[in-house]
């Protein structure tokens, strides 16, 4: 097993991991701040302890102090500046290139490739420093995938590239899966995946699969 | 390219801006299109064949494709797209389209130049024409380029736009320089005449139109029975669909011309050319038109033309080729029966008049006239935000001020959107179809 970054000065947290029989294409749920300066910027999905704990303490102090206005105004304050938090999520640290930081990771997702049999699209969901919790995969057979694109689409008020395999399903329709659903990395990240993806599925079969750039 | 009116609609705006924008690529630009979706499920990115994106917003279209001017909810999405598609100049269509009027006042934010083109007549009586015109000049107040399809188009935008300014010694006002005149354009080839000649014994007259009032179909049921009673020989062929479809059915009911008048029912532009091979005339009774695509369409398949002088239908081909009537019943007649007289005596060659047309009027060079308004647009200097202030502020005592705020809160939400959704984290295009993939796939 050997784990390699393709993309190490922009986009590190793309991975690549050659498995005995299959490589996967690991995205964790963290990046660098685009802006350039080297901060880190967590995944807006995840959550932490303190959203469960904040909700707990304001229940207990609220009797208590629903009085007095100076320890009102100190409740609103503190929430204000935990959403004011929760909103930014940036870890301020620079990412050394040559070691790898702990991060609180709360989720990552994968595309592995199995030449021969399909790819399989997975998010792990679990809390920082533990083995993931929650796995769910999504297997695709070789025979049902049509292809695998790199699409764009709106999303919310913007508009975003997205990787999806298109494949049949049972009853003959042409569905499209997501990979990277919940991530939902940038361009480059979604290139180098989509080259390796068609390099192993599709290079073999027929060259006509091979789209213009 | 930003209009309300693009494909899959059908009309004459879409088919200029697909032709525009597919020569344009021919040239070697990049072209998008942005327009509203269309239900169920149309929206967001497409390609179009040769290799243009087409960006499908979800806005709702109230009545025939048009949307309500949506000033605010636009920008995110204008500003998104504009940004990573590393666009230069927006190209605004149709004076009823509020997606394009929109995207003239933000375009500033992003410094992206604006031209605009107007494709329609309108009237300045009526209350709609009131307010749409008003629109109209609050977003051509500070736009680069405007460009009419006909100079009569010219005149009626300058006037409904007040395309005008006081000149430099303020004796007398002036047009705006940067008002240009090009016509649109068809594809000749998709109307070649009849390889055999009809018949000479059944004259057939074609109508082919939108069956609406201002169309003129009320001056077609007046005369085609009169028509039909004084020439025995003469019959007509009427396509297309609309609200006055009814008042055809009954004029042919009670005057019993069943097999006088052909009714087709609604005709795909594909099969447009094998109905117009069928007639040697061609019939336009329009009470405004501001260039005539149909027109041109039939002249070009070899039919001889007549048509009621209205609007910028005069511009368009020689006086050999088309005969005029004034918009009233008599002198239609009159008109019509000088055609029958030409076609019956053999005056009117149709090979000879496609072989004229052709030469008139093609996409290629519309697309090279449109480049020349951009190179001159994109060399002028951008307004700055007080110039733009000021402007707005001359178009009158109500509409001034509501505009200029329209246009400082439009800044203040930009810059709003410049912190949500910063430029940095936007997906920037690095990739986009290249036209010599199209040229080698093709070959």
């Amino acid at each position: 097993m050997q784990r390699t970054r393709p993309l190490p000065d922009c986009h590190p947290e793309l991975s690549v991991i050659e498995w005995p029989s299959f490589r996967e294409y690991r995205v964790e749920n963290w990046r660098l701040a685009r802006d350039g300066s080297g901060n880190v910027v967590r995944g807006a999905t995840s959550w932490g302890w303190i959203d469960l704990c904040l909700p707990l303490v304001i229940s207990f102090i609220w009797p208590r102090f629903r009085d007095s206005t100076m320890s009102c105004a100190f409740v609103v304050l503190v929430l204000g500046f935990s959403t004011y938090c929760r909103c930014t999520q940036v870890l301020h640290g620079i990412f050394k290139k040559s070691g790898f930081c702990a991060f609180l990771i709360f989720e990552t997702e994968s595309v592995l490739v199995f030449p021969a049999y399909g790819i399989q699209l997975e998010t792990h969901r679990g809390y920082p420093l533990l083995k993931p919790l929650f796995v769910s995969r999504r297997f695709i057979h070789v025979s049902l995938l049509e292809d695998f694109v790199i699409n764009e689409g709106l999303r919310r008020l913007n508009i975003r590239y997205y990787l999806a395999a298109v494949h049949g399903s049972s009853t003959d329709k042409i569905a499209l899966d997501v990979a990277f659903e919940n991530i939902l990395p940038y361009f480059p990240v979604l290139l180098e995946v989509y080259q390796g993806v068609q390099e192993l599925m599709f290079y073999n079969h027929t060259d006509n699969r091979h789209t213009c750039i | 390219m930003i209009s309300d009116f693009f494909h899959p609609n059908v009309g004459g705006v879409e088919n200029h801006i697909f032709m525009l924008s597919a020569n344009l690529i021919r040239r070697g630009h990049k072209v998008i299109v942005i327009t509203h979706s269309h239900p169920p499920d149309r929206v967001g990115v497409r390609w179009l064949l040769p290799g243009l994106k087409v960006y499908y917003i979800p806005f709702p279209a109230i009545a025939s494709s048009a949307t309500l001017p949506n000033y605010f909810m636009f920008l995110p999405y204008f500003r998104v797209i504009i940004a990573r598609e590393h666009i230069h100049l927006i190209h605004a269509h149709a004076s009823l389209s509020s997606l394009g009027q929109e995207a003239i006042l933000h375009a500033h934010h992003l410094g992206v130049r604006t031209v605009f083109t107007d494709h329609s007549l309108f009237g300045f009586e009526d209350a709609a024409s009131i307010l749409t015109n008003k629109l109209l000049a609050a977003a051509l107040k500070n736009v680069d380029a405007v460009i009419c399809v006909s100079h009569t188009g010219r005149e009626n935008t300058v006037l409904r736009g007040q395309l005008f300014e006081m000149s430099e010694d303020s004796s007398a006002l002036v047009v705006r320089p940067n008002v240009y005149v090009i016509p649109n354009a068809l594809v000749a080839e998709q109307f070649t005449p009849a390889t055999k000649p009809v018949s000479s014994e059944t004259i057939y007259i074609v109508v082919l139109s939108r069956l609406a009032y201002r169309k003129g179909i009320d001056l077609l049921v007046a005369t085609a029975p009169r028509i039909c009673s004084a020439f025995p020989n003469v019959n007509f062929i009427v396509g297309g669909d609309g609200p006055k479809l009814n008042d055809l059915l009954q004029v042919r009911e009670r005057h019993l011309l069943q097999d006088r008048i052909e009714l087709l029912g609604p005709v795909r532009h594909r099969d447009v050319r094998d109905v117009l091979v069928r007639g040697s005339i061609f019939l336009n009774t329009s009470l405004t038109e501001s260039f005539g695509i149909a027109i041109l369409e039939a002249a070009c398949a070899g039919l001889y033309v007549v048509s009621t002088r209205v609007g910028g239908v005069p511009e368009i081909l020689p006086r050999d080729m088309i005969s005029f009537a004034k918009p009233e019943e008599d002198d239609l007649i009159r008109a019509l029966s000088e055609a029958v007289a030409i076609v019956s005596k053999g005056q009117h060659d149709p090979l000879e008049a496609h072989q004229k047309v052709k030469n008139f009027y093609n996409w290629g060079e519309v697309a090279e006239r449109t480049e020349i308004v951009y190179d001159a647009v994109v060399k002028s200097e951008q307004k700055d935000l007080w110039t733009r202030m000021q402007r707005t502020m001359e178009l009158g005592p109500f509409a001034g001020p509501i505009y200029t705020i329209i246009l400082v809160v439009d800044c203040l939400f930009f810059l709003f959107l410049e912190w949500l959704m910063p430029r940095h984290d936007l997906d920037f295009v690095q990739m986009h179809w290249e036209h010599h993939n199209f040229r080698h796939v093709v070959q």
